[in-house]
C-alpha cells in the first residue's frame, strides 16, 4: 500500500505537484496519465526518493518516506523510462547484482525473466551493446527482482516489443493478484486502459480525476466518447471531471 | 551578434542564473581567495627575481609569453583529439545545414573554450606581473592581446571568404586548425631555438603558415576522412572473469558493489590501458632518474609517485575511463553509504597496492636504507589513502556530474598541498575538517 498525503513539490519557478493526496491499495494496477508537464514524473520521483524536497507525507505500508528511508528502499521496485545501467556488466550479471543487493535468491526468477523478455541471445553480452528497448527490459526485470510489494513504472514499457509487452502484462496481473501494488505511468492511454484497474489523471500538478474501469465504461456509455476523447476534453475543461 | 554565438553565450548566462545564490556566492568567494592568494605569492616571487637576480623586464615578459604560448600549443592537439569529439553541441550542430559563418563561429566557440579556461587560470600570473613591474607590462600585455585578436580576426576572415562544402565543413575546419597549430608550434620553437625569438619572425611564420595550409587543406579529402575525429568506442571484448567467479570470502554486504567496480575497471580497456601505460612511463622515468640523477632518487620517487597517483585518479572523473554513478543506484536501491564507499575504496586500492610494490622494488634495487624505504612508503600510502578517500566522497557528492567532481578533486588536492606547505599545522587540520564535512555530505546522499 502506498499513501500520499498533501504532496506538494515546488521547483524555483513552478509548482510541479500541488497538494496531491491519494492511496494506492494492494492488488490493484494503477495507471497514471496526464499531459506533458502534468507532474507525473515529479510525483513518481518523490515516491521513489529521487526528489527529497517536498511538503506532505509519503507512506509505504506503515513506513514514512521521511523517517524510514532505508526500509522503504526494500519495499518497492522502480523502472524509469531512461534506465541508467552499468555498461560493463552483462544483463545477467546486472540482475544478479541487484538480487545480491536486495539479498534475495532470484536464480529461478532471473531465468524466467530472461525467457519472458526474449533476452536469451544477449543475456551474456555487455549492456553497452544493448539497444534502448533491451535496456528497458533489463531495468524492468531488475525492478521485479525479489517481487517487491510495490512496483513503480515510469514510462518503463515504451520500448517493449509486442511479445515482451504481452508477457509483462501477465507478470503484472499475477503480481496484482498476489496483493502487490503497482503504479504504471504512461503516455499511451490504450495501454493504461487495457492494463490498469484504476486510472489517475494529473494535470498542472493537481489530481484531476481518479477512475475505476467501471466508471470509465459508464462515461463511455453516457457520453459516447472513448477514453482518449474524454481525457482530452477533461484536460482542456477540468470541470468535466468526477 | 551571430545567432550561434548569441545562443552559446545565453547558455552560459542561463547556467549561471540557474545556480542557487549560495553556490554563486561560494564560487565568487573561492575565486577571489585563489586569485588573491596566487597573485600575492607570484608578486613576491617576481619581485625577488627582479630585485636579486638582475633579470630584465623584457626577459621576464618573454618567460611569461613563452609560458602562455606553450600552454596554447600543447593544449591544441589535446583539444583536437580528445575534447572536440565529445562536444555534444558541436555534434548536434554539425547535422544542420549551417552557413559558413555559423559553422566557423561554432567551431571557434568550442575550440577557444578550453584555451580561454587555461588562459583564465594564468591571469594571476599577468596580474602579478603588472603589480611587480608597473604600467609598462600592462602595455606589453595589451599589445599581445591586440595582436592575438588581429591575427585571429585575419584568420577568420580568410577562412570565411572560402567556399566550403557544407557536409564536410566541420571536419575541414578541424583539420585546418590542427595542422595549422602543429606547424605553428614547430615554427615557434624553431625560431626560438635558432633565431632567439623575435616577434617579427613569429608573425611572419604565422602568416606563411596560414597561406600554406589554407591553400592545401581543402583538397585533401582522403586525409580528411582518415583524421576525422571520432569518440573511441568502448571495448566490446569481454575479459573472461565474470560476476560469478569471485571468491565467496568477500563479505556479502559489499560483494555485489565491489564486484561491479572491479568488472567495470577490468572490462573498460581504456581504463586498464591507462593504468598500465601510466605505470610503464613512471617506471621508465624512475629508471632514468636512477641512472642520470642518482643522488636525487629518494626525492624523485616520492614526488613522482605522488604525482602519478594524483594524475591517475583524476581520470576517475572522465567518463571515458569511469562511468558516472547512476542516480537510481544511489537513491533508489537499498544501499548504505559504508557499502558503497568501501567497495569503491578497496576496488581502487588494488592499484595503489601495485604501485607501492613497485616503489618497494625500486627502492630496494637502489639500495636505500630500510628506515628510509618505510618512510617513503608511509608518505605515499598516506597520500594514496587521502586521494582514494577524497575520490570516494566526491564521487558520491557529485555522482551525476563527473566534470564538477573532477574540478572539486583537483581543487581539494591543490588546496591541501598549498595549505600544508604554507601553514604546517593549520593546513592539515583544515583539510581534516574539510574531509569530515565531505564525509557528512556524502553520507547524506544516501540518507535523503
Amino acid at each position: 500500500m502506498i499513501k500520499v498525503s498533501n504532496l506538494t513539490i515546488r521547483y524555483p519557478e513552478v509548482v510541479a505537484v500541488d497538494n496531491v493526496s491519494i492511496q494506492l491499495k494492494e492488488g490493484i494496477i494503477y495507471g497514471l496519465v496526464g499531459p506533458n508537464g502534468a507532474g507525473k514524473s515529479s510525483f513518481i520521483k518523490a515516491l521513489v526518493g529521487l526528489i527529497a524536497e517536498y511538503d506532505g507525507d509519503i507512506y509505504f505500508d506503515e513506513f514514512s518516506r521521511s523517517k524510514d528511508r532505508h526500509i522503504i528502499k526494500s519495499l518497492f521496485g522502480y523502472a524509469p523510462e531512461d534506465p541508467d545501467l552499468y555498461p560493463y556488466l552483462t544483463g545477467k550479471e546486472y540482475l544478479h547484482m541487484i538480487a545480491d543487493i536486495r539479498q534475495v535468491d532470484a536464480n529461478s526468477q532471473i531465468k524466467a525473466l530472461q525467457s519472458d523478455f526474449g533476452l536469451d541471445n544477449v543475456f551474456d553480452d555487455l549492456i553497452n551493446r544493448y539497444s534502448h528497448g533491451m535496456r528497458q527490459k533489463i531495468s524492468f526485470a531488475a525492478a521485479l527482482i525479489g517481487e517487491p510489494k510495490n512496483l513503480i513504472l515510469d514510462e518503463a514499457l515504451n520500448g517493449f516489443d509486442p511479445i515482451s509487452q504481452y508477457n509483462s502484462k501477465n507478470i503484472l496481473l499475477t503480481l496484482a493478484r498476489n496483493g502487490h501494488t503497482i503504479l504504471l505511468s504512461s503516455h499511451v492511454l490504450e495501454l493504461v486502459e487495457n492494463w490498469c484497474q484504476e486510472i489517475i489523471i494529473l494535470n498542472e500538478g493537481k489530481l484531476l480525476a481518479e477512475y475505476t474501469l467501471e466508471q470509465i465504461e459508464d462515461i463511455k456509455a453516457r457520453t459516447g466518447k472513448d477514453f482518449s476523447e474524454h481525457f482530452v476534453s477533461l484536460v482542456q475543461r477540468p470541470s468535466e471531471g468526477l | 551578434m551571430n545567432a550561434i554565438l548569441k545562443y552559446h553565450v545565453r547558455q552560459l548566462f542561463n547556467y549561471w542564473h540557474h545556480l542557487k545564490f549560495r553556490i554563486r556566492a561560494e564560487i565568487i568567494i573561492l575565486f577571489i581567495i585563489f586569485y588573491s592568494f596566487f597573485t600575492d605569492k607570484l608578486v613576491f616571487y617576481f619581485n625577488q627575481i627582479l630585485d636579486y637576480q638582475d633579470t630584465s623586464l623584457t626577459g621576464l615578459s618573454t618567460i611569461v609569453l613563452h609560458l602562455l604560448m606553450l600552454i596554447v600549443i600543447l593544449s591544441t592537439p589535446f583539444i583536437y583529439f580528445n575534447l572536440f569529439p565529445r562536444q555534444k553541441g558541436l555534434t548536434n550542430l554539425s547535422l544542420y545545414p549551417l552557413k559558413k559563418s555559423e559553422a566557423l563561429t561554432t567551431l571557434m566557440i568550442y575550440f577557444v573554450k578550453y584555451q580561454i579556461i587555461i588562459i583564465l587560470i594564468a591571469t594571476p600570473v599577468f596580474t602579478a606581473l603588472m603589480l611587480s613591474t608597473g604600467p609598462l607590462m600592462l602595455l606589453y600585455i595589451l599589445f599581445l592581446l591586440c595582436s592575438s585578436l588581429f591575427l585571429s580576426g585575419l584568420m577568420v576572415l580568410i577562412l570565411a571568404s572560402k567556399y566550403l562544402s557544407r557536409s564536410r565543413i566541420f571536419y575541414q575546419y578541424f583539420l585546418f586548425f590542427f595542422l595549422y597549430f602543429v606547424s605553428f608550434a614547430i615554427v615557434y620553437w624553431t625560431t626560438y631555438l635558432f633565431f632567439y625569438y623575435t616577434i617579427l619572425v613569429i608573425f611572419c611564420g604565422w602568416i606563411v603558415l596560414l597561406r600554406y595550409w589554407n591553400a592545401r587543406w581543402q583538397s585533401w579529402d582522403h586525409v580528411l576522412n582518415r583524421y576525422r575525429p571520432v569518440v573511441q568506442k568502448s571495448t566490446q571484448n569481454m575479459s573472461k572473469l565474470t560476476y560469478f567467479q569471485f571468491p565467496s570470502a568477500i563479505p556479502k554486504t559489499v560483494r555485489p558493489l565491489f564486484i561491479k567496480e572491479i568488472l567495470s575497471h577490468i572490462r573498460n580497456k581504456n581504463y586498464m590501458r591507462l593504468k598500465i601505460i601510466s605505470l610503464f612511463i613512471y617506471l621508465i622515468i624512475m629508471i632514468l632518474v636512477d641512472i642520470f640523477y642518482h643522488e636525487y632518487f629518494t626525492t624523485a620517487i616520492s614526488l613522482l609517485t605522488i604525482l602519478l597517483i594524483w594524475e591517475h585518479y583524476s581520470h576517475q572523473f572522465n567518463e571515458k575511463y569511469v562511468m558516472k554513478e547512476t542516480r537510481f543506484f544511489i537513491k533508489v536501491l537499498p544501499i548504505k553509504f559504508y557499502q558503497y564507499s568501501l567497495s569503491k575504496f578497496f576496488s581502487e586500492f588494488l592499484y595503489i597496492a601495485l604501485i607501492l610494490f613497485v616503489v618497494l622494488i625500486l627502492t630496494l634495487i637502489h639500495g636505500i636504507a630500510l628506515f628510509k624505504i618505510l618512510n617513503i612508503l608511509g608518505i605515499i600510502t598516506i597520500f594514496s589513502l587521502f586521494v582514494l578517500y577524497i575520490i570516494t566522497l566526491i564521487r558520491i557528492i557529485f555522482y551525476d556530474n563527473p566534470r564538477v567532481a573532477g574540478y572539486a578533486y583537483h581543487f581539494l588536492i591543490i588546496f591541501t598541498v598549498v595549505m600544508s606547505f604554507s601553514f604546517y599545522l593549520v593546513g592539515p587540520i583544515v583539510t581534516l575538517f574539510i574531509i569530515i564535512y565531505l564525509h557528512f555530505i556524502s553520507n547524506r546522499q544516501f540518507a535523503r
